[in-house]
């Protein structure tokens, strides 16, 4: 007998204080017809509240409230596919309008607009009725006759009586019909506070100030029939439903379409995508293809015939095509990427005759969505592909998912501390206190740290709302890379928002909403190792290729399956590899001792949180060594577990064995895939539950088994590695591992010339590549390039030449120029230089400090002064006249200072290691050099000490931290328990050279040290910057 | 008001800096003198003292004018070095205390008097002193010949320069002053400018520097020893009246007055008795001042007899145009009080929390709708301005102008606490439905601050035509009297 029509999420952001998917649960709950979502000029919520709606089976409605400049409220509602194109495009005119994150809306902007949708007019109503409510009914009844309602709502703001009077007898004067609508903003009453807070947060005054701007009351929630029905006459409640059945549109209805200019005049999607793919399969295979292959390419080639998918490969060849003539490395994963036809396309190079996949898994006859297939492009050029798909179809058409940024801890702390009047320096010591470490959730022992009393009433209202606002929206921002390519307007499909980037846009939907629709979208992500990867293989051949390889060194021409290359790998002797140089990665690889790539790609795959959870690692390691029988339930599920001898590592895997051990249809399974990836945040796993030990049961299989396979899927939930995209890294493995064997010192520049990425500073990276026997020379503004380049050594083999952009606060123009002025002559001395170059004071005292001028300015004491004294460049005078000035006794920089210096202009030092000036010191203090560790015995108590390198908390790892520290000789792994962690909390997170005692632990070629006592000795560091990359 | 006992010298010292760092800073009183611009010669000696628990400059400011205070009773020529140094000229000083040791002692107990950390030092330049100080070197050198040696093993830091400049000295290997002083004069200007030359030529007294602004006085504090105990009030008053007419000098010299005023009064064997004088208004009338004093006093009770009494200002208040004119209009014509004489006069006897004023405030919440107010501002008493007391208070649109729903009307006068309603009463508001006017409005905030509330608001007639103001609590379902309507 209701349906609630004015409901605000949490979408609108900081003014609803309730999930869509909570209100729709509610509405259902408390009997109502159906619900409409209109949070304030944005569809954000709506797929989410789709989904959730359909679940519980409660008609939802699609609508949105509309502020006007001049005060004019309204609510949309959309009643059919086109009513609700009118209504995004309207929304996205409006959001276009106005800056990141609102609107802007002027009564004009109606004109035309939002046909077809019903309209609830809010006049805001006083005591009396005004001239101006007449005008604008008018005005709308001119526009929307036939479709426009007067909303009543009364919220019990003590003149109700009243207000339900004058807006009915306006009505009448209007001949417009009267509904009632609740203005809800929570689904509860008890959200009441946690709305006053982001009240508080959106207007940026505390609580105690936010005065009449606060609701007066709770009473803007969802509420009881009973109650409705006491505050509004019957007919007003009979009204919303005859609203609600006008509404028929669901976001069902809303169709994709692909784009057309992918096929040629003359050409079908199809006839386009199989010539395609027999030229591509001719170039792969030239002497003709196995027939595996070519059975597999005709069944696949059916499959997508068949779904009609064949514009979405087409669409992804395309991009693949562009990023290839402009030499920009990619690799495609996803389920759908390792088909044959892909390969054959080239958007993976991964050959699947080598894996053991079926199509089917990947593209499902049942599911009838879009196929999964992320391409990776190296990073820095990735904005060119996207900007080549905004040139090919359009900015109206094209444009990025976008991601939600929720509150989390540290920004929840932030702002509820701020809004219940918390000033900001203690607004900031508690957020301080949260690190990221202690993943998504506030402990109270945190704030006791940060010197708070958590059982003071004011920190437990901070605490509560805290907790109650986490994983709330907080804005939008672009996804990474999720193109949504339409075939006509997008901004009919979803509205389309302005992005932080100028020139971006960005969809109001995220992944998982496009995903629920089953909306294709095209991943263009970006990878940091396939630069790494593209720059050592040019450096190779322009250094004249690689003595491993005739001729040019490419992603194709790697030498597979060399021995030489899996011993490294055997030894963990991985810094830098792609993937398995982390600590968890490093530590798994002696005991896997992987020789093939499809050891690689269970490597890959099984340091995961999925599989760790899910606590396989252990028996596929035990069975790998034969140290336990491999043995199989039963023949079907043999032939799924075979190749992971008998333990399911891969998600697909683990649906498989819902269908062959279950009887899962593959679409049920994929449902399931997509429950497993939902159930952290919602749930809903339970029925799967039931199912899959039932159907084990019926079908023979013991209800343990049953059992661990159901916490297998728990644990892929959300980490799981489908076995293609383990394969697609797997490729990578293995080419970058090989170029660290045979190339290192071109792997090692490519590395540091694509900084950012991957685990391991250039401190670290340089002194691998020294250990391998690469030969690193200088910053020297003689020799170096911007980049890190390749000298040839008298010996014929390449010597690594640091570049100048290691140099801190050295501009890049500025080095341009110097480069510049060098190829036009070498450098007499610093004045020719500077002169020039026309260098900044900035960029020579950046020199300077970094030692490059040594060549020329002899020690950097000398340098820096010589560099001070250089007069500024003025513009249209001649060339500066050269100071005639003597150069003071300057004493030369003792060997720490250099190397302090060194560290802070470069972040690395070629000298001594830190920890060898300061060995004397240590050996008072009782540490032991880390290399002399592996000849203690296991168990005994140790100490030592190194700088820390890197700090990582895996999820997986139930609150173990994980520290490398390194002194002058090697490394050692700590193993910090969370009781440890928690009590030495500073010492471990501040620490740059961390002193620990422990307990050594061996287990064959790993050593560990589990920390008992952690001390700081930083301060023996005096001001090296040494700077740890932590992970999580 | 009650007498307390004193605190401890410093935390009252901290308290006062901190309750000025809160307050917008006064304007000055009379723009300080800029420059006393004493030009030092070499017969100068400088005691610098340098404070390193200050850095934030907010408090430090309110923080060193204290501090300045006690520093100006060995010498008037005291100087802050923002933001944590004092500069002190004591060469006139050095024979009143014997010798420049016991002189710069005698400060240094100061400071551990009042358990600041401070580290000084002595020096004929006042920026060597400075250095000396910075470095925490507590050095006493009277002979200018002395300061290069001495200051050449100081950290180059303790010049204070910009951060980027210590940078480059130290990347060119330059840690100490000796270095610094080692560098070719003509080199060092050119990469620093001839400021930096020329602050070592000052440092090491070989040039002269003006020195800047020394403090004047902030406020009034005189202190009167008695030569026989005091034993009564009305001696007490007699002892009183120059030092009160002393302080009304001081505050006419700078143009200047005061909100409060406190005198101190030392017994034997107990605790001092502190008297704080509120005045409404910003005044340094002399005869305002003696009113209130004699009202006050009048009250008191000795507790013991009186050693030593001193009288203190407040801070001082610039004395504008417009509170001078306001005495003249609302004034004492035909020998009647001004408005801030009546209420002062009333206060210091009824008590100070007796008297005020109310103001109201944009809060659902009935009780915290409204706020006392102590301080009388002028504007609010002229008639027609709304002000305290306004009989309809404004609710609604006080910060919000686009929320227009307008509750109820409230009254102006609430019970200090809600009173609940008797049984027969409530039956009564139950059975008639003609007797609940208006309403609800459903009040339901305030939880953040520990009084959330509850409540469904009528106005209610009663028989004889009395509107009232009635709540029915939401969870008690009790029934409440809140006000009544004129």
């Amino acid at each position: 007998m209701y349906a609630e029509l004015h409901a605000l999420s949490n979408f609108t952001f900081l003014r609803g204080a309730s999930q869509p998917e909570e209100l729709v649960a509610q509405a259902r709950r408390l009997g109502y017809r159906a619900l409409a979502l209109t949070d304030e000029c944005s569809l954000a919520g709506v797929v989410r509240a789709h989904v959730a709606a359909k679940r519980h089976e409660l008609p939802l409605i699609v609508g949105t409230e509309l502020n006007c400049a001049d005060e004019l409220k309204l609510v949309a509602l959309a009643t059919d596919r086109a009513s609700y194109g009118a209504m995004s495009r309207l929304i996205s005119r409006a959001r276009r309008a106005g800056a990141k994150g609102s609107y802007t809306l002027e009564r004009a902007d109606l004109d035309s607009a939002l046909d077809g949708c019903l309209l609830v007019w809010l006049p805001r109503a006083g005591r009396a009725p005004r001239p101006q409510q007449i005008q604008d009914g008018r005005w709308l009844r001119e526009r929307f006759a036939g479709r426009l309602w007067i909303g009543i709502e009364l919220l019990t703001g003590g003149f109700d009586v009243r207000r339900l009077a004058l807006l009915e007898e306006l009505g009448k004067t209007l001949e417009l019909p009267r509904v009632a609508a609740g203005d809800v903003h929570m689904h509860k009453r008890s959200r009441r506070a946690l709305q006053d807070v982001l009240t508080a947060i959106r207007l940026n005054i505390p609580l105690e100030r936010a005065g009449l701007n606060l609701f007066p009351n709770g009473e803007r929630h969802l509420r009881p029939l009973p109650r409705l029905r006491q505050i509004y006459p019957a007919p007003l409640l009979a009204q919303t439903l005859a609203i609600a059945e006008r509404c028929t549109f669901t976001l069902d209805d809303l169709r994709y379409e692909y784009p057309e200019e992918i096929v040629p005049a003359g050409e079908t999607p199809a006839s386009q995508l199989r010539a395609l793919t027999e030229r591509g399969c001719a170039r792969r295979w030239p002497g003709g293809a196995p027939r595996a292959a070519r059975e597999a390419i005709e069944h696949e080639l059916r499959l997508i015939a068949e779904l009609k998918f064949e514009p979405f490969f087409l669409t992804v060849h395309d991009v693949v095509e562009y990023a290839r003539s402009q030499k920009i490395l990619c690799q495609g994963r996803g389920s759908a990427a390792n088909s044959v036809v892909c390969y054959c396309l080239q958007i993976t190079e991964v050959d699947p005759s080598r894996m053991a996949m079926l199509f089917e898994r990947f593209v499902s006859k049942e599911r009838n969505e879009p196929p999964d297939i992320d391409v990776d492009f190296e990073h820095e050029r990735r904005e060119e592909v996207i900007q080549y798909i905004y040139r090919k179809y359009g900015r109206e058409r094209a444009a990025l998912a976008a991601t939600v940024i929720c509150y989390r801890p540290r920004s929840a702390l932030r702002d509820v501390g701020k809004a219940l009047g918390y000033d900001s320096a203690q607004v900031d010591r508690l957020a301080r206190g949260i690190q990221w470490w202690d993943g998504p959730r506030i402990d109270p022992a945190r704030m006791r740290d940060c010197g708070f009393d958590p059982q003071d009433p004011k920190m437990r209202r901070l605490m509560a709302h805290a907790a109650e606002i986490l994983g709330f929206p907080r804005h939008l921002s672009q996804h990474v890379g999720g193109f949504v390519i339409a075939r006509g307007r997008l901004d009919e499909l979803v509205p389309i928002e302005n992005a932080a980037m100028p020139e971006r846009t960005v969809i109001e939907w995220d992944k998982d909403d496009l995903d629920a629709l089953g909306l294709l979208k095209v991943d263009v992500l970006g990878l940091g190792m396939l630069c790494a990867i593209r720059r050592a293989f040019r450096l190779i051949n322009d250094f004249g290729g690689s003595r491993a390889v005739a001729g040019e060194v490419g992603l194709a021409t790697v030498p597979a399956e060399d021995q030489s290359v899996y011993d490294m790998i055997c030894r963990a002797d991985t810094t830098g590899v792609f993937q398995i140089e982390s600590r968890a990665q490093m530590a798994m690889l002696p005991r896997l001792r992987p020789r093939n790539f499809y050891d690689l790609v269970i490597e890959v795959a099984i340091v995961r949180p999925g599989p760790i959870q899910g606590e396989m690692v252990h028996p596929y390691l035990r069975r790998r060594n034969h140290e336990e029988a491999v043995s199989y339930p039963s023949e079907a599920v043999e032939a799924v577990l075979k190749r992971t001898l008998g333990v399911p590592i891969f998600q697909e895997q683990v649906m498989q064995l819902a269908v062959v051990a279950a009887g899962f249809s593959p679409g049920e399974a994929d449902r399931l895939r997509r429950a497993m990836a939902a159930w952290k945040r919602q749930g809903g796993l339970e029925p799967f539950e039931r199912r899959l030990i039932d159907g084990m049961r019926e079908r023979g299989y013991p209800e343990s088994f049953a059992r661990q396979i159901f916490k297998q899927i728990l644990g892929f939930g959300e980490y799981g590695f489908p076995e293609a995209h383990a394969a697609s890294f797997a490729l990578l493995v293995y080419t970058s591992a090989w170029l660290k064997c045979y190339e290192p010192a071109a792997f090692c520049a490519a590395l540091i010339n694509s900084q950012p990425m991957g685990f391991y500073a250039p401190s670290q990276l340089v002194r691998d590549a020294r250990a391998h026997g690469v030969e690193v020379r200088p910053v020297a503004v003689a020799a170096s390039g911007w980049d890190c380049t390749l000298e040839r050594r008298e010996d014929g083999r390449p010597a690594l030449r640091l570049g100048l952009r290691l140099v801190r606060h050295l501009s890049r123009e500025g080095a341009s120029r110097l480069l510049a002025a060098r190829a036009a002559g070498a450098f007499a001395d610093l004045a020719d230089l500077a002169e020039r170059a026309a260098l900044e004071r900035r960029d020579l005292e950046a020199l300077g400090a970094s030692g490059a001028l040594a060549d020329l300015a002899g020690h950097r004491h000398r340098a820096v002064w010589q560099v001070s004294g250089v007069e500024r460049a003025l513009p249209l005078l001649p060339a500066r006249t050269a100071v005639d000035e003597g150069i003071p006794m300057l004493r030369a920089p003792r060997e720490g200072e250099d190397i302090v210096a060194d560290y802070r202009s470069l972040g690395l030092s070629l000298r001594r290691h830190p920890l060898e000036l300061l060995r004397a010191k240590l050996n008072v203090r009782g540490v032991i050099p880390t290399q002399e560790l592996w000849d203690r015995p296991n168990g005994q108590v140790v100490t030592t000490a190194g700088l820390v390198i890197t700090r990582q908390r895996p999820g997986s790892a139930g609150g173990v931290t994980f520290v490398t520290l390194e002194d002058d000789v090697s490394h050692v792994n700590l193993i910090v328990w969370e009781r440890v962690a928690s009590a030495q909390r500073a010492a471990l997170l501040e620490s740059r050279l961390l002193e620990v005692r422990g307990k050594l632990q061996r287990e064959g070629d790993v050593l560990h040290v589990i920390a008992q006592r952690l001390t700081n000795l930083s301060a023996l560091l005096g001001d090296l910057s040494v700077e740890s990359r932590d992970f999580h | 008001m009650k007498s307390r006992a004193v605190k401890s010298a410093t935390a009252d010292l901290f308290a006062a800096a901190d309750a000025a760092a809160r307050q917008p800073a006064p304007a000055a009183a009379s723009p300080p003198p800029l420059e006393a611009a004493a030009r030092p010669s070499p017969k100068h000696l400088w005691y610098a003292v340098v404070f390193p628990q200050l850095n934030e400059v907010q408090q430090s400011a309110a923080l060193l004018r204290r501090l300045c205070m006690h520093a100006q009773q060995f010498t008037s020529l005291v100087s802050i070095e923002m933001p944590n140094a004092l500069l002190l000229e004591i060469r006139g000083s050095v024979k009143l205390f014997g010798s420049l040791e016991m002189l710069h002692t005698g400060i240094d107990d100061v400071w551990s008097r009042l358990k600041v950390s401070a580290h000084s030092a002595t020096a004929p330049s006042a920026l060597a002193a400075l250095w000396f100080a910075r470095a925490g070197k507590r050095v006493r050198i009277e002979d200018s010949g002395l300061l290069a040696g001495g200051l050449a093993e100081l950290p180059v830091a303790c010049t204070s320069w910009d951060a980027e400049r210590l940078h480059t000295l130290r990347a060119m290997g330059v840690t100490r002053v000796g270095d610094l002083l080692r560098l070719p004069r003509a080199g060092l200007a050119r990469r620093f400018g001839r400021t930096a030359v020329l602050e070592i030529d000052i440092a090491l007294a070989r040039q002269d520097a003006p020195r800047r602004a020394f403090v004047p006085r902030q406020r009034f504090c005189e202190r009167c020893d008695f030569e026989t105990e005091i034993e009564t009030v009305a001696y007490l008053q007699q002892a009183l009246e120059p030092l009160m007419g002393r302080c009304a000098k001081f505050l006419r010299e700078r143009q200047a007055g005061v909100l409060a005023l406190e005198l101190r009064l030392r017994h034997r064997a107990r605790p001092a008795t502190r008297i704080r004088l509120g005045l409404a208004s910003v005044t340094s009338e002399h005869r305002r001042l003696a009113d209130v004093m004699v009202q006050k006093l009048s009250r008191l009770e000795l507790a013991a007899p009186i050693l030593s009494m001193e009288l203190l200002s407040g801070t001082l208040q610039p004395l504008s145009a417009g509170s001078l004119d306001a005495f003249a209009a609302l004034g004492g014509a035909g020998g009647r009080d001004t408005v801030p004489q009546l209420v002062e006069r009333l206060r210091a006897r009824l008590g100070e929390a007796a008297v005020y004023g109310i103001r109201s405030i944009p809060e659902h919440r009935p009780e915290a709708a409204w706020q006392r107010i102590h301080e009388l501002r002028l504007g609010a008493l002229r008639p027609g301005a709304p002000g305290p007391g306004s009989a309809m208070r404004d609710r609604g649109r006080v910060i919000d102008l686009g929320r227009t729903d307008e509750g109820m009307p409230r009254p102006v006068w609430l019970l200090d606490e809600p009173v609940m309603l008797l049984a027969p009463e409530v039956q009564q508001l139950n059975q008639g439905k003609g007797i609940l006017e208006e309403g609800p409005e459903r009040i339901e905030s305030g939880w953040w601050d520990g009084k959330d509330i509850a409540r469904d608001y009528y106005i209610a007639r009663q028989t004889g035509g009395i509107r009232r103001w009635v709540f029915q609590e939401q969870r008690s379902k009790c029934w409440y009297l809140h006000g009544v309507f004129a």
